[in-house]
């Protein structure tokens, strides 16, 4: 491990510009947000829908480019090669070429991400292990079920080893038995001394599983609560949430 | 690297190369067409504008061929009775005056001609003396076409002139044609012979004819018609012989029409049985 | 490299799974067949007819399974979202754009040698014999194609709409075959028309330069005019790549 945080974010901030028949209309996406995820860390985002998490993941992998303010990984620019090869992500909606199949798509996926020819057979098989996916590699993606595209959809982010799991929503239309396998998951991952930085709705996986939560509203880094806030009190975190994102509703239920 | 750096690196990249090709393209040599200005025949402008835009002039020159042939086959575009110089398209030919051109020349028509219809049996049959036919009043019209499209479409003219002089009885037309033909490549040399042989029949030199004409067939390109013609000359003159071998060339043409022509020849001439 | 070749492989494969792609080729080969139909209306010039029919047949189908293949190609993975598992790793975006381009003018390449196999077979059976300037021919259509699918690329970057795309990318095919004579019109009418046309001819592709089909008996048509050819194209294509690279380093997702 380094001294490096494994995301570094200075006074981001996102503004949306969309131009209409002449006129430009701005939406504020994010401001000023300012956080750091030590390495080693399970560090989740939660906010309401349109507060910004997906914003803040999409700054982090440079699929978006800041308006202001920096955002850094390992040390390196969000969205830089050498950032993005200590990445690995999770998308929401994982959407895939239904031409191929599992393993095809791995070895494409590996094949970018900079693996060696000679690895890259070794990774692959061992993710297709580890989310249970083996039997089915061979088939094509559009036979998938959505929990096969999830357990690819995960296979492909952990194919080249990452520093950093990003991860989108990733317990977002999970059964019960797949919470779980995503829980110890997250979990293995921790353990092996990867950072993990995942946004989410479920308060109770999130209290679960994380070290530190960052809560944003209105696009803005509103608290971030340690672990030891919550720990001592089933359902405290659900309470510093709503209390964070909407007090006016807690003062009139007092 | 930033954003800005791909983007406007990629902007200056962009603009050495493209100024770079600009430059290849200022010094390359660029032999072929003359720029294309006007179709010769209006009421084919549009197809014609449509084959250059997609710089498929030399494909739009083959199909101005084959409508050429096509014309020149089909019965009902013969004009009857009265003959007159090759029409110099103003305007779009259309049914109504194929219709007034036909009242026209009825009402001229005093003795009647037989009408110039495509028939291989009279290929060069016909005298210099004879009068000029009214057959396929267009036929010039499409072989410059055909040209204006692909100034090196030699076959074209050979085909229309061969036809207007010999079988049509119009040398003036067909000089017109060859004429135009020259301008378009002036080293062309067979359309010289072509002329020569045409001023020759004028003049009733039907040896020198009978001369051109035999170089003319040493060329690959030379039409099918030409060497019907010219085997209808020999028989004409009674040279049998001479016009069977023309009739076994002719074997080997391409044209089916003049393949089986040639064949039924050679079964009247005793050479082959059927 | 490895990441190039892996993009452009991947993008091979999906132009051959694509069903318009193999409607368009087959298509292509039906017409190839039906030159001898055309040739056979040309009695004595048979063979210059289906010659030429074929290269056109062959040019153009090219031309759409290229157009309608570019004009896709970056668009649609930026709608079904495939995009994000791409650009996520550590691949330059210009990588990305070159390898694409590489795939689909792969596949739009043995599309046009599929019919240009079958075409020869015909021009064999109708005894033809091999011209160079044919031969010369050839690799110029190819080239022709790859300038229009690296110009397809860039305009779909650049519209971001698929039928606005499409129609400009065949309004600049037009325009580039009229090069000769926009120049000549502007000689004729004299004064700033022929700066105008100058500069209109450069920034239009040169299809003039590039159109062998139209140069088979012309002299002067040999091994300079392919090497000045095979430059202009290179320089072109390039040129389109490096904008649609440039304009592609902006999107964001």
């Amino acid at each position: 491990m380094t001294d490096l945080a494994a995301i570094q974010l200075d006074g981001l901030g996102k503004t949306y510009s969309r131009s209409h028949l002449g006129r430009v209309k701005k939406t504020m996406g994010l401001e000023g947000v300012s956080l750091s995820v030590k390495e080693g860390e399970v560090f989740g985002l939660l906010g309401l829908n349109g507060s910004g998490k997906t914003t803040t993941i999409k700054l982090v992998l440079g699929l978006l480019f800041p308006t202001s303010g920096t955002a850094k990984v390992f040390g390196s620019p969000a969205g830089s090669a050498q950032a993005k090869r200590a990445v690995g992500y999770l998308p929401e909606i994982p959407y895939f070429y239904k031409y191929l199949s599992g393993k095809e798509v791995l070895r494409f996926y590996g094949r970018l991400s900079g693996l060696a020819e000679s690895r890259l057979n070794g990774q692959i098989d061992e993710v297709l292990a580890q989310v249970r996916m083996t039997a089915n590699a061979g088939r094509p993606m559009r036979e998938y079920s959505k929990g096969m595209l999830q357990r690819i959809a995960l296979a492909q982010s952990m194919l080249h080893d990452p520093r950093l799991m990003v991860l989108d929503e990733p317990v977002t239309g999970l059964d019960p038995l797949g919470l779980r396998e995503m829980r110890e998951l997250i979990h293995q991952l921790n353990t092996k001394g990867k950072t993990v930085f995942f946004s989410s709705h479920s308060i109770s996986e999130v209290e679960k599983l994380c070290h530190r939560v960052g809560i944003l509203v209105n696009g803005r880094l509103a608290r971030v609560v340690d672990q030891s806030e919550w720990k001592s009190e089933h359902g405290r975190l659900e309470e510093i949430f709503v209390s964070t994102v909407a007090p006016d509703h807690v003062r009139a239920a007092a | 690297m930033s954003k800005p750096f791909h983007f406007w690196g990629g902007l200056m990249v962009a603009g050495v190369l493209w100024g770079t090709a600009v430059w290849v393209s200022s010094e390359a040599a660029r032999p072929g067409m003359p720029p294309y200005t006007k179709s010769a025949m209006p009421t084919f402008a549009v197809q014609d504008a449509a084959m250059v835009l997609n710089g498929a002039r030399r494909f739009g020159a083959d199909l101005a061929f084959i409508q050429l042939m096509q014309y020149y086959g089909s019965p009902e575009h013969s004009d009857p009775q009265v003959s007159y110089p090759l029409r110099k398209k103003t305007h779009r030919y259309s049914r109504s005056d194929h219709h007034k051109d036909r009242e026209d020349s009825q009402s001229h028509n005093e003795e009647g001609h037989e009408s110039g219809h495509l028939h291989l049996g009279s290929e060069g049959t016909a005298d210099a003396t004879d009068q000029p036919s009214a057959g396929f009043p267009l036929l010039g019209d499409f072989a410059l076409r055909a040209g204006t499209l692909d100034p090196r479409f030699h076959f074209a003219y050979l085909f229309a002139s061969g036809a207007l002089a010999f079988n049509l009885n119009r040398g003036d037309d067909a000089v017109q044609v060859l004429e135009h033909g020259i301008r378009g490549d002036p080293t062309y040399w067979r359309y010289r012979m072509y002329l020569g042989a045409i001023s020759y029949r004028k003049n009733q030199e039907t040896e020198k004819v009978v001369a051109t004409l035999e170089e003319a067939m040493k060329d690959p390109d030379c039409p099918s018609m030409i060497k019907n013609i010219l085997a209808h000359i020999h028989i004409k003159k009674g040279n049998l012989k001479r016009a069977a071998e023309i009739y076994v060339d002719l074997l080997e043409s391409r044209d089916p029409s003049y393949s089986t022509h040639a064949e039924n020849q050679l079964v009247k001439l005793g050479v082959i049985r059927k | 490299m490895r990441s190039l070749l892996a993009i452009a492989r991947y993008t091979f494969l999906q132009q051959f799974r694509n069903r318009l792609y193999l409607v368009v080729v087959l298509f292509g080969l039906l017409m190839m067949g039906a030159t001898l139909l055309f040739g056979a209306l040309a009695g004595d010039q048979e063979v210059r007819v289906i010659l030429d029919l074929g290269l056109v047949t062959a040019e153009l189908f090219g031309l759409a399974t290229a157009v309608f293949g570019a004009v896709t190609l970056v668009l649609e993975e930026m709608e079904s979202k495939t995009i994000y598992l791409i650009l996520t790793r550590p691949l330059p975006r210009p990588v990305y754009v070159v390898g694409r381009f590489a795939g689909l003018f792969i596949a739009v390449a043995v599309s046009i040698i599929l019919m240009e196999i079958l075409h020869f077979g015909l021009l064999y059976f109708k005894g033809w014999t091999p011209d160079p300037a044919v031969w010369m021919a050839l690799p110029m259509m190819g080239l022709k194609v790859m300038v229009m699918t690296a110009l397809t690329l860039l305009c779909s970057l650049t519209f971001t709409s698929v039928p606005t795309a499409t129609v400009f990318s065949i309004l600049l095919w037009v325009l580039g075959h009229f090069g000769n004579e926009i120049r000549f019109m502007g000689e004729k009418a004299g004064g700033a028309a022929v700066t105008l046309a100058a500069v209109f001819c450069a920034i239009l592709p040169d299809m003039t330069l590039l159109n062998a089909r139209d140069m088979l008996d012309y002299p002067g048509f040999n091994g300079s005019v392919l090497g000045h050819g095979f430059l202009y194209a290179g320089l072109y294509t390039l040129a389109c790549l490096a904008l649609s690279s440039a304009l592609f380093s902006r999107k964001e997702f």
